[in-house]
């Protein structure tokens, strides 16, 4: 619950931050998440009748705006050099201008970049137009290349058009422009129109997905954008990461919006960053087709849950075919926590479409291709998506008499809930609050190696809107604790008089990094286990060693740890210093060695799920050594973090103990230097001596 | 591996030819046959499972049966059909469910299609629109396109197979019949149908010359068994360079056969004709470039400059039908150009102050051209000869062949922006390159530059407190492919932000709690210097206190061994480096004062064929001193040294992770 307020009060906090920037000058973005900055109010658009919006691109007559033209270059922009705001940088886009018009179904942009030294020139001197295919078209290209002496050297070339990435299906096309004459200098530039090919059948809010992205990979001195929507629609704009630094809000005119910004930072990607979602500054409108207008997020939510409830039970509320599938999975005589755990257990055992290769392909022709049209569908086919076997789970709760209710939620490995963009979209997942006598538990069967009673990290630590005929409400959906997941390693060791290290070691993940191993490898046999588990290991001890798994740990449970057992062999760990032998203590460390080196931060950091991670080594010495320095305990904490170190003499010979327990899901970039110092520490902590005397010099002393 | 004794040839014929059966909903039957004969299951033992052990794991995949066959027509067209039957046991198999077939002006796809079966009877044959077109090369610098065909579902148990026909146009080939593979191969063969007055040539690489079986006039078969596949390792050579291949050479019997190199340098004389021909704007330009510089050498240096850094390199690699250059004059109006472009143009505009040069085509991985090659393409990547002229003194040149007639020959490589006039990278170094001179050709062995042209050069002056604080500065020098390496880095970075954590990264694994303090990197522009690199840290904690006792690293940073070979199994391919060279570290730490030395980790001296370690550590008055050498001789150990390599790379881990023990004096 801790880690769930620290993630709400992220959001007020990051507005109260931004304007603390601004009033001190700094050009850092913050992300916004919520309130009412973050979003322009509800418009409605002109009452015109919607006319089918192929008729409309069909009869409408095309409209050149400014982006269809080559703007003016001043002589100053010809001669730069460099760009203050942006130091090292090696181009920057000078100008930027994108207007989007829904009315028609088109998007003409407009870029200008300057090249400032040869990286600039490598990397804009070709141009990739990304689209897709089915349902986008990009035409009307124009590029030049201007020197700065003025000379203007049109492109003129072919433009390849092909797949983009590996994908088959062609679904995402990249058309490529290879401009000519690009020199250190240049001015290159380049417009096209990106037409939306989507005629019926496709439902408004895809039609009209429209967003402004603000922030480019380059520093970005002057973009203007607008957007000219339809009548007929309620109209809905937010900038869930927040805007540029001195950026108005998007002015909104009777059929269109527009904003300009200038100055933007490039946008730049770091370890433990938020998802791409949050931290890019964009501007996403939405679309709504309700006949009543409703802008009250309140009463929006309502409506939705009251839908949304409706829905769910023509889906799940099939209670025959629930009852007669119940009969066959629980014992009338079972208590409710053990019929659960069956409901939970069985519908688990159904084929997930959403994990597994797709099943179609694996059966003969003519099997699994009929939809699941309810829960009954799904239990007769045995398999469905994720939220199919869940909304299954539901159905059999129900039919076994529990209360139980769904609960939309947004996953946050996509994005954070924003309550005040009134789009339903958001809410992508949904798990189940059960009554379970004097308790409520969430559950999320659909989720492979999920256990029962837990949810996965991306479901947690949010809040989620429980769908009912009454309306609904927020419910608030915690974080597991630190103890809940982690990797625990339990080392037996002998040291050599040569300073090898040899022994056993067990390993035990649990919780989500127990799910997130069964996962990885989920697809993979016994060998490629085997590897993915011994790299684990030799990843996490600094120098070289000979690990070999010994056990066959249990990859198919979800409701236990994952336990791997090696041994292990590290030669020359323990070093010789003439009468004297130092033993390093971090023997598991490199996790903590190379993360937050970096001395500068942009965007918060942002952690999947709290975590505990223990080791606890013994050593036994050989006869001719005793311990004789150990260093002193290390306790160190940051924020709902800490760090834990101790080496003691015990009956086996020397006992370490190491804990770094993480609490932590997002954190203000303001406080990275606190953290880094906190990792620090680690690392120092780890790289204690202990030193080890021979018989003869314990003697001398 | 063995030559075949064809006694499975009637079942592979049979299996193979059905895959001649036309595009239907059905898969052939072969395919159901096969896998209820063959199909062994992941985890099940079999003849094909026990064969696809590969160095104590199990293949992922096998090579049932590949069938190639080259007919020529009597038109002089000719047609290449190869037929593949793979059989996936492993998850990780599942990429050998992908086939890329390269298709283009010369070599047109006529034919390509896949099946797919599971072990559970899931079957599939591959659509039109299944097949995705890509432009893997450039798309302004080649017409070749890359064909991909992904079969999906392609589980462990499942069986792939793939038919492709191509139609080339040419009336002399050289084929690659490539019978080897990453994983093993049950059966290949090879079958060539020639007309009459027709005839061809064969060439073995890494593996015994093999004889056909004459099937009647003009048609030959050759057949393997069980050919082993290829385990990948680190910093293994060029697998185009080791996997068994036969090269045949095929043409008319009354046409002059490729038997050698001049004959493919006559072909490329022949391709690239008046493609260098001087445009008036390509003599304005050398005019322009050239009109400061006082010398000859200077001319040459202003030229090859430009063409480096003004024409913008695509990258590309060379494929059959995709060997012949832009006219020079295009390549300079539109500004860019692959690297046989920069050749040509470069090449074009020395000609205009009167210094020769010839095209030079290698294989940009050492070790796929060697000495021992037939005469053939295998080319990916063109540099120049440049012919210097009499009186210019080479001294500063190392990259420099002594040719028995054309003198001394610079190579050079225009594509490369890094790598000045007189250098050449060390991917190119020590391999071999085809040198075309006018009406022919020969294969050249491409200089190796000394080991210390590549080297970092480090020293830090640090002082160190009682608490174990270091502080102080460090000084790098990066030369030659260093340097390079640096540079390019620095093409990468989005801003001068992103230069600063490339050195805290690179130094980050030498300390637990370290800071910079300042870092400045200077001629990262002038690619004939070096690049230099100067930078202060402080190391909190750094050196370790202990009741009486200071415990201090000598070595501060920086890092020369290598976890390469500790796989826990046995070496089976040469060790190939980027490059040869020489990197030095000279550290000093001021200590506080009252401490004597209690013990000073002893020197190390390894020697080796390929390469050398010094380290030493001493104490002179209060100042700790460490210093290294440390020297790869050679790009390329053979396996039989790789224990030694390895027996190197940890005697340098000791010697890096060594303490010095420091004690305090008592007064």
């Amino acid at each position: 619950m801790r880690t769930l307020l620290r993630l709400l009060a992220f959001s007020a906090a990051a507005s109260a931050a931004e304007q603390s920037d601004r009033k001190f000058g700094r050009a850092t973005p913050r992300p916004r998440i919520n309130g009412s900055p973050t979003s322009c109010p509800a418009r409605k658009g002109n009452r015109t009748r919607l006319l089918p919006w192929f008729a409309m691109t069909l009869a409408a007559p095309s409209i050149a705006g400014p982006a269809d033209e080559w703007q003016p270059i001043s002589p100053q922009d010809l001669s730069m050099t460099a760009e203050p705001k942006a130091p090292g940088a090696g181009a920057i886009i000078l100008y930027r201008q994108v207007d989007r018009n829904d009315q028609l179904g088109f998007e003409s942009d407009y870029v200008r970049v300057k090249i400032l030294d040869e990286s600039g020139r490598d990397r804009n001197s070709t141009v990739r137009l990304r689209y897709f295919g089915e349902a986008q078209a990009i035409e009307d290209i124009r590029a030049r290349t201007i020197h700065t002496d003025g000379s203007v050297y049109p492109f003129d070339g072919s433009i390849p058009d092909e797949p983009d990435g590996s994908e088959s299906g062609q679904a995402r096309r990249v058309k490529i422009i290879s401009l000519p004459k690009v020199d250190v200098g240049s001015i290159v530039e380049y417009r096209w129109r990106l037409r939306f090919t989507h005629a019926t059948g496709i439902s408004y809010s895809r039609v009209y997905n429209s967003q402004w992205v603000l922030n480019d990979n380059l520093f970005t001195r002057e973009a203007r954008f607008s957007l000219r929507f339809p009548g007929g629609f309620v109209i809905h704009c937010v900038w869930p990461a927040g805007l540029p630094a001195g950026t108005q809000p998007p002015v909104q005119g009777k059929d269109n919006f527009s904003l300009v910004t200038r100055d933007v930072p490039a946008f730049v990607s770091e370890e433990f960053m938020p998802p791409a979602n949050m931290t890019r500054m964009r501007v996403d409108f939405h679309y709504s087709v309700e006949r009543k207008p409703i802008s009250d997020p309140g009463a929006f939510w309502t409506r939705y849950s009251r839908t949304a409830a409706r829905y769910v039970d023509e889906y799940v509320g099939h209670t025959g075919a629930m009852k007669k599938a119940l009969a066959t999975v629980v014992d009338p005589q079972d208590s409710d926590e053990t019929k659960l755990r069956k409901i939970y257990a069985r519908v688990q055992q159904l084929h997930n479409d959403s994990y597994e290769p797709p099943a179609i392909s694996l059966s003969p022709a003519g099997t699994f291709t009929e939809p699941n049209r309810d829960v009954a569908d799904v239990w007769d086919h045995q398999h469905g998506e994720k939220w199919q076997i869940t909304w299954l789970f539901l159905g059999l709760a129900r039919a076994a008499g529990f209360q139980a209710d769904p609960v939309m939620l947004s996953t946050r490995d996509r994005f954070l809930l924003n309550k005040s963009l009134l789009e339903a979209g958001q809410l992508n997942s949904s798990v189940m609050r059960v009554n379970l006598g004097n308790r409520e538990i969430y559950a999320d069967p659909g989720a492979a190696f999920n256990p029962f009673g837990a949810l996965p990290w991306y479901e947690t630590a949010v809040e989620g809107l429980r769908v009912t005929e009454a309306g609904g409400d927020w419910v608030a959906i915690p974080s597991l604790p630190a103890s809940a997941s982690g990797v625990a390693r339990r080392a037996k060791l002998q040291l050599s008089s040569d300073g090898t290290l040899r022994g056993s070691v067990t390993v035990r993940y649990s919780g989500d990094e127990a799910q997130l191993a069964r996962l990885k490898e989920r697809a993979e046999d016994a060998a490629a286990r085997t590897k993915y588990l011994e790299g684990e290991l030799r990843e996490a001890i600094p120098v070289v060693s000979e690990v070999k798994l010994t056990n066959s740990p249990d990859w198919s449970r979800d409701d236990d740890d994952l336990v791997a057992e090696y041994t292990l062999k590290i030669d020359g760990w323990a070093q010789s210093a003439g009468q004297r032998t130092l033993l390093t203590t971090g023997l598991f460390s490199s996790h903590e060695m190379g993360m937050f080196t970096h001395d500068t931060r942009v965007h918060p950091i942002y952690f999947w799920f709290p975590y505990r991670h223990t080791d606890e080594v013994d050593i036994a010495l050989p006869a001719d050594l005793s311990v004789g320095t150990l260093p002193e305990p290390k306790y160190t904490e940051f924020e709902a973090s800490h760090y834990t170190f101790n080496a003691e003499r015990s009956s086996y010979g020397l006992h370490l103990f190491r804990n770094v327990t993480n609490d932590l899901l997002v954190l203000q970039p303001s406080l990275y230097p606190q953290l880094r110092d906190f990792y620090q520490s680690i690392r120092a902590g780890d790289s204690e001596q202990i030193v080890l005397t021979r018989a003869s010099t314990a003697r001398e002393k | 591996m063995r030559a075949g004794n064809s006694a499975w040839l009637p079942r592979l014929a049979l299996l193979c030819a059905l895959l001649h059966a036309p595009a239907a909903s059905a898969l052939p039957s072969w395919l159901a046959d096969l896998s209820a004969t063959l199909s062994p299951g992941p985890g099940q033992s079999s003849s094909d499972a026990s064969m696809a052990v590969q160095d104590g794991e199990p293949a992922v995949a096998i090579v049932l049966c590949t069938q190639t066959t080259i007919t020529v027509e009597s038109s002089g067209k000719l047609l290449r059909r190869q037929r593949s039957i793979v059989l996936i046991l492993r998850p990780d198999g599942a990429r050998y469910g992908t086939m890329q077939v390269v298709d283009g002006p010369g070599r047109h796809v006529i034919f390509f299609r896949g099946w797919r079966r599971t072990r559970e009877g899931g079957q599939i044959e591959s659509k039109a629109e299944d097949i995705v077109d890509t432009s893997p090369q450039g798309p302004m610098a080649s017409d070749l396109h890359l064909k991909t065909l992904s079969m999906q579902g392609t589980a462990a148990g499942s069986f792939v197979a793939f038919d492709v026909e191509q139609e080339f146009d040419s009336s002399r080939w050289i084929d690659d019949w490539r019978f080897q593979e990453l994983i093993p191969v049950r059966q290949a063969q090879l079958l060539l149908q020639l007309p009459a007055d027709w005839t061809y040539r064969a060439s073995w690489l890494n593996h015994s010359p093999v004889a056909p079986t004459a099937h009647g006039p003009g048609h030959w078969e050759w057949a393997l068994e069980n050919v082993p596949g290829i385990q990948p390792e680190g910093q293994m050579p060029a697998l185009q360079g080791i996997v068994g291949r036969a090269a045949l050479s095929i043409s008319r019997t009354a046409d002059r056969q490729v038997d050698h190199w001049s004959d493919v340098g006559s072909w490329y004389v022949e391709l690239t004709k008046g493609r260098r021909a001087a445009s008036p704007e390509i003599k304005q330009r050398v005019t322009e470039l050239t009109a400061a510089s006082p010398t000859i050498l200077a001319k040459m240096q202003a030229l090859t400059e430009f063409v480096q850094q003004d024409i913008r390199y695509f990258a590309i690699e060379l494929g059959i039908g995709a060997y012949q250059p832009h006219p020079a004059a295009e390549v300079l109006s539109r500004g860019y150009g692959d690297c046989k472009d920069k050749v040509t143009l470069l090449s074009a505009m020395l000609q205009e102050i009167g210094v020769d040069s010839y095209y030079v085509l290698v294989n940009s991985a050492r070790g796929v051209i060697t000495d021992s090659s037939p005469p053939g393409l295998g080319f990916n990547h063109a540099v120049l000869a440049i012919r210097l002229p009499d009186g210019l003194d080479d001294q500063s040149f190392g990259a420099l062949v002594r040719h028995p007639k054309l003198g001394r020959l610079l190579i050079f490589d225009p594509s490369n922006p890094f790598v000045p006039l007189g250098s050449l990278s060390g991917s190119l170094q020590d391999g071999y390159g085809l040198l075309v001179v006018p009406d022919a050709g020969e294969l050249i062995q491409l200089p190796r530059l000394a080991s210390r042209v590549n080297a970092i050069n480090r020293s830090a002056t640090m002082s160190l407190d009682d608490e174990g604080t270091l502080q102080g500065e460090v000084r790098e020098n990066w030369v030659g492919d260093a340097a390079v390496k640096q540079r390019a880095e620095r093409r990468s970075a989005h801003q001068a932000a992103d230069q600063i954590q490339s050195v805290e990264a690179r130094i980050a694994p030498s300390f637990g709690n370290v800071q910079i303090l300042k870092a400045v990197a200077d001629d990262l522009q002038h690619i004939e210097n070096p690049v230099t690199w100067t930078y202060s840290l402080r190391a909190a904690g750094y050196a370790k206190v202990a009741d009486n006792l200071l415990i201090v690293r000598p070595r501060i940073l920086g890092s020369k061994t290598s976890k390469l070979l500790e796989t826990g199994r046995q070496r089976e391919l040469p060790i190939e480096f980027a490059w040869p060279e020489e990197d030095t570290d000279r550290f000093e730490v001021k200590l506080p004062s009252g401490y004597v030395s209690d013990f000073l980790p002893p020197p190390v001296d390894a020697d080796y064929a390929f390469g050398s370690y010094h380290s030493k550590t001493e104490l002179v008055g209060s100042v700790l001193r460490y210093s290294r050498v440390f020297t790869i001789k050679t790009s390329s150990i053979p396996v039989e040294q790789a224990e030694n390599l390895r027996q190197f790379y940890r005697l340098i881990d000791a010697d890096e992770r060594a303490s010095a023990v420091l004690k305090r004096e008592t007064r």
